[in-house]
């Protein structure tokens, strides 16, 4: 069999999955706080090929031809954590926030800020949409509905949208009561946060996030009335979709080749 | 199945919406007392694919094992903006504008043939016969519904009246005929302390939800306000919509649009390629 057909078969598919995550970047290109994933390919493990029944090894021994790789697969998908940009709307319910410096990580990538929410079920989720509103008892809440916590962990009531938030998410009501402050915590390995849609992510290491409130190694700004962009580029992004487009025809040519190959096997090898 | 050709379509419906929302605001960019609604995006669903089962093959990973497949995006929400409109003076004694953010004249429709209370920002008056008393004129808004008092009542006035007036402490006093002056009661004014529950229902008026379906009491959302220099004579406000971000914000959705599109005609294309395997 022509081995390099499923190398050809897996790298069409792995080209149409980074077609897949580049269209879902586009897609929200526009959606607060969102963080564009990039893909990376990974191929499979190599072959070891030995020749068999042949005269030239010695007997018991194979004689190795050398590697082959089969194909390739879309490993994972990465978020970026960089942050977007922001975006005046004068909106007091549209907080922003501004990641400032951060510390030093083992790994050498660089950690993320992010706001704590409540999820329907209680469980904490974290993000960076801060595009909020107040529901119905006064609470700030997700544009869903989830209750955004604060740094004791619990939700934040402030009335109406009349409210004041200082650049360390200190809010204030229209009373001048200090209400509470915005939990942010920070994750050191920002990619153990997975996505679960409507701007969530979970985290999938040990225990919960610590809240980066009085952490000195840290400075960040919270800004009311800015919305923080998505930070997904859309000319790299239909730039990579035609390279992965490209990619994809290449592949489909060489599998044409091959059953090209396959025909003259078929219908020539052994014709009268 | 290319998954890329849903969340691609399934976004374009969306921004659909949000330009739906766009030529609505500019549509009414000079309809007086109209406030803006903006949509925002939240990123749909992602799917838990399992790529490779076995977690020690997979050397060199920086995110927990599988792989995430975002659907697309959708609108979070269309909020209702409040900011203040521009103040246009008219000099017309039945034009009145609210000067407070969050502010709304009561005003009496029918609804079934019943009389309903909804709220507007609209100040432009005129005045109409009493039907209850034809010796009497009522203020009525332009679509011809009633503008209620501080008691919920329907503001009524003498015929033989000869101006009408707002005084600074947000009383109506007419001047009769005779030269007699008469107060005739206040605008009723309600504050609208949670505005996203407003419902925006067409002919400038908002209606409430039902507070006991939400779990609410009316208090924790309405609020009576007294005139007291809230109200202004002789001018009406203006749109909050502000043409140029709207326009703005159209020409990045219609991109938005034609990027999405794009990707379709890509995943398109790809299929083609995967049809002309075969020959």
């Amino acid at each position: 069999m022509l081995r390099g057909m499923y190398g050809a078969a897996a790298g069409m598919i792995a080209q149409q999955q980074r077609q897949e995550m580049l269209t879902n970047n586009l897609a929200n290109a526009n959606t607060p706080g969102f963080k564009a994933d990039q893909a990376s390919l990974r191929s499979f493990p190599n072959m070891l090929i030995a020749a068999m029944n042949t005269n030239r090894a010695p007997k018991g021994q194979v004689q190795v031809v050398g590697e082959l790789v089969t194909g390739v697969y879309l490993q994972e998908r990465m978020p970026n954590f960089r942050q977007g940009d922001l975006m005046e709307t004068g909106n007091n319910t549209d907080i922003a926030l501004l990641q400032g410096v951060m510390p030093q990580t083992e790994s050498g990538r660089q950690g993320a800020l992010f706001y704590t929410i409540e999820n329907e079920n209680g469980e904490v989720r974290y993000s960076r949409n801060g595009n909020f509103t107040i529901n119905g008892e006064g609470f700030i809440t997700t544009t869903e509905g989830h209750y955004i916590l604060g740094s004791n962990g619990e939700t934040i009531q402030v009335g109406n949208e009349e409210f004041r938030v200082n650049e360390q998410g200190v809010i204030v009501n229209d009373q001048g009561v200090q209400v509470a402050q915005i939990n942010v915590v920070y994750a050191e390995d920002p990619m153990l946060l997975v996505k679960e849609g409507s701007g969530f992510l979970r985290y999938e290491g040990e225990g919960e996030l610590q809240t980066a409130i009085g952490n000195g190694a840290i400075t960040f700004q919270i800004q009311q009335g800015f919305l923080e962009r998505s930070n997904v580029d859309a000319s790299q992004t239909m730039t990579e979709m035609m390279s992965a487009y490209r990619t994809f025809e290449a592949n489909q040519r060489i599998l044409q080749a091959y059953d090209q190959s396959l025909e003259k096997a078929v219908n020539e090898i052994g014709k009268i | 199945m290319n998954t890329s050709m849903i969340s691609a379509s399934v976004t374009m419906g969306q921004l659909q919406r949000k330009m739906d929302t766009i030529s609505h605001n500019l549509a009414n960019s000079n309809t007086t007392g109209f406030k803006r609604r903006e949509a925002t995006f939240s990123d749909l669903l992602f799917q838990q694919v399992h790529t490779q089962p076995n977690a020690q093959n997979e050397v060199g990973r920086l995110t927990p094992n599988g792989i995430r497949v975002g659907s697309g995006a959708k609108i979070a929400e269309t909020a209702l903006r409040l900011e203040q409109g521009p103040f246009i003076n008219t000099d017309r004694e039945l034009d009145f504008a609210i000067t407070d953010k969050n502010h709304f004249f009561r005003i009496q429709t029918m609804e079934n043939g019943n009389p309903v209370e909804r709220l507007s920002r609209d100040g432009t008056f005129y005045f109409s016969e009493n039907p209850g008393n034809p010796n009497q004129l009522t203020i009525v808004t332009s679509n011809g519904d009633f503008v209620l008092d501080q008691n919920g009542d329907r503001i009524t006035l003498p015929l033989n009246f000869q101006s009408i007036s707002l005084n600074e402490e947000g009383q109506l006093l007419v001047t009769l005929t005779d030269g007699t002056v008469e107060n005739i009661g206040e605008f009723g004014l309600t504050r609208v302390l949670k505005p996203q529950l407003l419902d925006s229902i067409g002919d400038q008026l908002y209606r409430l939800p039902n507070f006991a379906a939400l779990g609410l009491a009316a208090g924790d959302v309405l609020e009576a306000a007294a005139v007291n220099g809230r109200v202004s004579q002789g001018t009406l406000e203006g749109s909050n919509v502000d043409l140029g971000n709207e326009m703005n914000e159209l020409m990045m959705a219609q991109r938005h649009y034609q990027f999405n599109s794009r990707a379709i005609s890509m995943a398109d294309d790809m299929a083609g390629l995967v049809n002309g395997l075969r020959r």
